[in-house]
Parts: C-alpha cells; sequence; structure tokens
C-alpha cells in the first residue's frame, strides 16, 4: 500500500488558503479578444478552459476557481480504504496559469445573466462575452426529516472533494471488527452514479481484509435500480458474499428520518431502524448555488442547455458543463464533464473564427473498483438526435467475463485516472 | 525525432502547430476525448498508459483499421468497443488522420 505523500499534501493546504490572482504574459496577448469567463476549475471548466487557450489563441480567458487544489471525485473511494494515499488524488487548476489562462483564486458570487457582469468575493467585478460554468453540485439537506448540513461531519459524504475525504477515511480505518457501516444512497440525478456501490464494495474489501469476516455493508436506497446493478451483485456475490447488503427502495431502503446523528441511528421508510458503527449519507444533489443564483436552473434545480453546444436554454451567451447541467443520458462524471467542457471550446473557437459548429459527438466511460484488481465498466457514445441529446451506442463490461477481463480493466481505470487528471489539470 | 535534420523537426513542428487547432476541428469534438484514456501525442511520450493501448508511433492506416475491427466485434476490447459501434466511416478516417503519424 503506498504511503501517505507529504509532499503533495502541503501543495494542497497552501492551495488550500492561497488566493489572489496568477497572470501570465501569453495572456496579456491576448488582452485585446474576446473575454470568456470560465466560473470553476473542477474536470469540466479546467478541460474547457484548457482547450479553448489551445483552439483560439485570441481570446482572453479568466477561470475563476477558489481552490487551487483538491481531492478528485475519482479514486476518492481507493484513497478512502488506503488503496492509495491522499495526496495521489490531489489535483487542481494550479498549472493553468502557466499556459496563458488568467486562474484567480476567487469564488463567483454573482451573475448577471443579461450583462454577464459577474462579481467575485474578493470584490473584483469581471465583464465577460461569454460564461462558461462548471460549479458541480450541491447538497439538498432539506429534504430529509431530521437532516442537517451541521450533522455533515457526523456522517461524512466525502462527495465534494474537501476535508471530508480525510474524515471519512480515519473513521473507516477506526472501524472494528465486525463492523456494520450503512451507506444511504440519493435519489436521481446525482453526482456519479456508481459511486455509493463502489464505496460499499471497497469498504467491504476492507471490512474483510486479513481474514476478518463479520462486517457488514448496508446500502439504503432511495432507487429500485443502480448504474452497473447486475455486475456489482454479480461482484458482491462472488468477492463479498453475505457482507453486503442493498435495500432498494420499494423494499423500505429509502431513508426516512434521521433519529441521531451522533450515535449513526436512522429510520427507514419501511419503519425499520437502522443502528450503525458508520454512516455515509450522500444527501439528494442539485447544481451549485452560483448556478441558482445566475438564474440557470429550472424548477428541477438543474441547468437546462442546448445539447449542442450546451448553451443555456435560460440565458445566451452562458454555457453550463458537467454536474450542474441537465445532460440525461449522460451520467454526471468527470469524463462527461471533460467531454462537455471541450464541445463547448470546439464551438466557441468555431463561433469566434466564423467557422460552422461543430457536431456534438460527447464520450463517457465509468469504471467502478469492486477490490484491487476486480474492476467494471459502463460507457457509451452520445449526439444530438432530434434535438435532444441522445445514447448513440452505450454498454458495459460483460456479466459472464472471466477475471482476466476484471484485472484488465482495473488495469485501465488506473491508466484513467492518471490521463483524465493530466488532460484535465495538465 | 532525433533522425531528423534540425531544420526540417523545427519547419515541421511549426506546421503541425500550426495546423493543430485546424485539425482538431475537422475531427470534431469526439477526437477531443481520445487522450482521456489514451493519453496525448506527440508531447510526452513517458506519460503513455501502460496498460490502455496508446497511439504513439501508429500510423493512421493502422488506427483506421483498427477501429474498424472493433467496430464490427472482431477486436473485443472493453470501452472501445461501445465507443466504436457507433462510430460512422468518415468519423473513423477523421480520427485515423487526426492521430495517426506518417509511416
Ligand atoms: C466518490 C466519487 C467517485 C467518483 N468517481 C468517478 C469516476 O470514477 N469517474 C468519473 O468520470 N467521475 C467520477 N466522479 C464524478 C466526478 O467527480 C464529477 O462528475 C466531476 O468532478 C464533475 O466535474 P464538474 O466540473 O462538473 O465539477 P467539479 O469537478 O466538482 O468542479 C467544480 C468546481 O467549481 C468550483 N466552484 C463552485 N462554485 C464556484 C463559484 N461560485 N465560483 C468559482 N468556482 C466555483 C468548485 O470549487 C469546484 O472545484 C466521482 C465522484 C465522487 C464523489
Amino acid at each position: 500500500m503506498p504511503a501517505f505523500d507529504p509532499r503533495r499534501r502541503r501543495l494542497l493546504l497552501a492551495g488550500l488558503g492561497l488566493s489572489g490572482l496568477m497572470r501570465s504574459p501569453v495572456a496579456q496577448s491576448a488582452a485585446n479578444g474576446p473575454h470568456v469567463v470560465v466560473i470553476g476549475g473542477g474536470f469540466g471548466g479546467a478541460s474547457c478552459a484548457r482547450t479553448l487557450r489551445r483552439l483560439a489563441p485570441q481570446v482572453r480567458i479568466t477561470l475563476l476557481e477558489p481552490r487551487a487544489q483538491f481531492f478528485t471525485g475519482p479514486s476518492t473511494n481507493a484513497a478512502l480504504v488506503g488503496l492509495c494515499a491522499e495526496g495521489d488524488i490531489v489535483h487542481g487548476p494550479g498549472a493553468l496559469a502557466a499556459e496563458g489562462i488568467e486562474l484567480r483564486l476567487d469564488r463567483a458570487i454573482s451573475i448577471d445573466p443579461v450583462t454577464r457582469r459577474v462579481r467575485t468575493a474578493s470584490g473584483a467585478t469581471l465583464e465577460a462575452d461569454r460564461i462558461v460554468l462548471s460549479p458541480g453540485v450541491a447538497m439538498r439537506w432539506d429534504l430529509v426529516q431530521g437532516l442537517a448540513e451541521t450533522m455533515r461531519d457526523q456522517m461524512p459524504h466525502a462527495w465534494l472533494g474537501d476535508t471530508q475525504v480525510a474524515t471519512l477515511r480515519r473513521r473507516i480505518d477506526a472501524l472494528r471488527d465486525g463492523a456494520t457501516v450503512a451507506i444511504v444512497a440519493p435519489p436521481n440525478p446525482y453526482r456519479c452514479p456508481p459511486g455509493p456501490y463502489e464505496r460499499a464494495s471497497l469498504i467491504a474489501w476492507h471490512l474483510r481484509r486479513g481474514g476478518r469476516g463479520r462486517g457488514k455493508v448496508l446500502v439504503l436506497d432511495a432507487k429500485d435500480d443502480f448504474s452497473k446493478r447486475p455486475l456489482f451483485q454479480l461482484g458482491w456475490d462472488t468477492l463479498y458474499p453475505g457482507t453486503v447488503e442493498w435495500v432498494s427502495r420499494e423494499k423500505g431502503g429509502e431513508l426516512a428520518e434521521v433519529l441521531d446523528a451522533r450515535r449513526n441511528h436512522l429510520r427507514l421508510r419501511n419503519g425499520s431502524r437502522v443502528q450503525a458503527d458508520l454512516v455515509s449519507l450522500v444527501p439528494p444533489q442539485r447544481a451549485a448555488d452560483i448556478a441558482v443564483e445566475g438564474d440557470l436552473v429550472d424548477e428541477s434545480l438543474w441547468c437546462p442547455v442546448n445539447p449542442a453546444n450546451f448553451e443555456s436554454t435560460r440565458h445566451r451567451g452562458i454555457h453550463v458543463i458537467g454536474d450542474a447541467c441537465h445532460a440525461h443520458p449522460m451520467p454526471k462524471s468527470a469524463f462527461s464533464a471533460n467531454s462537455q467542457g471541450k464541445l463547448v471550446a470546439l464551438s466557441l473557437a468555431a463561433h469566434l473564427s466564423g467557422r460552422a459548429p461543430p457536431e456534438a459527438r460527447l464520450v463517457n466511460t465509468c469504471y467502478s473498483l469492486l477490490a484491487p484488481g476486480y474492476a467494471i465498466s459502463v460507457g457509451g457514445l452520445y449526439g444530438v438526435v432530434s434535438e435532444r441529446l441522445s445514447t448513440l451506442n452505450d454498454g458495459m463490461s460483460p456479466l459472464g467475463a472471466a477475471r482476466e477481463y476484471r484485472a484488465r480493466e482495473a488495469a485501465y481505470a488506473h491508466d484513467w485516472y492518471e490521463q483524465i487528471t493530466r488532460d484535465s489539470f495538465g | 525525432m532525433t533522425a531528423l535534420p534540425s531544420s526540417l523537426g523545427i519547419a515541421l513542428a511549426l506546421l503541425c502547430g500550426i495546423a493543430a487547432p485546424a485539425a482538431a476541428e475537422q475531427a470534431g469534438s469526439i477526437a477531443l476525448s481520445c487522450p482521456v484514456c489514451h493519453g496525448a501525442v506527440g508531447s510526452d511520450a513517458a506519460h503513455a498508459p501502460s496498460a490502455v493501448p496508446s497511439f504513439y508511433g501508429r500510423s493512421a492506416e493502422e488506427i483506421g483499421w483498427q477501429l474498424r475491427e472493433f467496430r464490427a466485434g472482431s477486436r473485443q476490447g472493453s470501452a472501445m468497443s461501445r465507443l466504436a459501434n457507433a462510430l460512422t466511416d468518415d468519423e473513423i478516417d477523421a480520427l485515423a488522420h487526426r492521430y495517426g503519424v506518417a509511416p
């Protein structure tokens, strides 16, 4: 098991506290060109900004992101059980300043969606010709009885790349032999559809490591189906028989009430009470605050977009990508966000140079790790058919695949993580 | 690259540098997703993926042929089979042209 990497960790801590503007000489040469303001430097925003920088040298690009570094969603579950070091999953847009992108470690606090004026927490006002918004998700704490945001550290979700990742990792580390862990899975749509089930698998691996076998992982679900379900269930039966129990909505698994967050005491829709040693509660989700503030969400609290170029259908000149937008049937994944970011960069570059808009072709593949050397995947190719974002083809790993196939996909998952982080953040 | 006379190398690099945005746009948005698994081409071969096949040094003919094999199902991959299945001939040709190196 790789050890904790103090170098990465130091960078992270420095990044979390840093603020200010990093401007590079290249950006100044584009100072008189059109101004594109990208809000959010995660997988969607960073890949959009980098791609646009390469395609359209005449454009001035400002990237607003308060966190120079964060824990990435992908590989979070592996880090939680010690399959990689916390430092291994720290990335961010810090290096983009050297590529001719004006990186401001600052938060957008308001967007005027008509004038496209953006105000920031540090008091700056930015005038944008185009805005690209990729701010991710926010948690909804108001939908479950007894649930409040103050409980976030008692039942950590570790879903937003902050210090909760370290908190949950410590809690998992401290579990006694024979412990019961409950994972509360949210209703659709939400960030990373297979995430809760990957987490259940890897916690099962952790509980049974070294011959221990009495632990239990309950997945309490607001849904009756989930991404790659047959493959996950086959994996659980094969790797951890009797350890992982999925309680569907139909079986009453949906969380009805938090009775006592400190004691990990929950009540389910079917009336039964759950007393766990550890709860990881992933709340229902919506688009991040800034999308709501900018009048970019509809009644679903996600951002409707034109799938040809991800321009908001509510306000012209503002493109919303990544988890915050409504891009069904694409899942809310890092791969989807990266792919959408590049499409927007391509269409902005085409627009600015008077060329025909690109045809939208979007890609996703999500790997889930069930144990070291055992992964499964789902993915597809997407395009616009009759003005709707549509699946052109998709699929998942075969149910009957040999163990070598799962091992190969685990190696692919590892490569994918290395490549997408380099591709998005340099 | 080391075998090239340096002036030719520089000329080629300039040509590629200038041609890159246009070529990327021609191959469309799908081409921009390839590096997410296969690694970027040309810049840092040292960072090529170790398990996922990379394009380094592959010719356009070979890439086009492989994509058609995936599409036909005669080559079995995992993610690649699903994606290739929906590609048109024109898309395959554009991808091969974008990522293939001259033989
Ligand atoms: C446990 C887990 C596992 C996952 N595994 C995978 C996986 O294997 N594969 C995969 O493809 N995806 C995976 N994901 C999903 C992936 O993390 C997200 O889909 C992806 O990060 C979405 O990109 P984004 O750009 O929309 O949001 P983010 O990457 O979250 O970026 C949003 C950024 O916007 C910034 N921001 C927010 N508000 C403002 C503001 N007002 N001003 C300025 N900046 C702002 C935030 O600080 C944040 O950095 C996983 C997620 C989790 C939680």
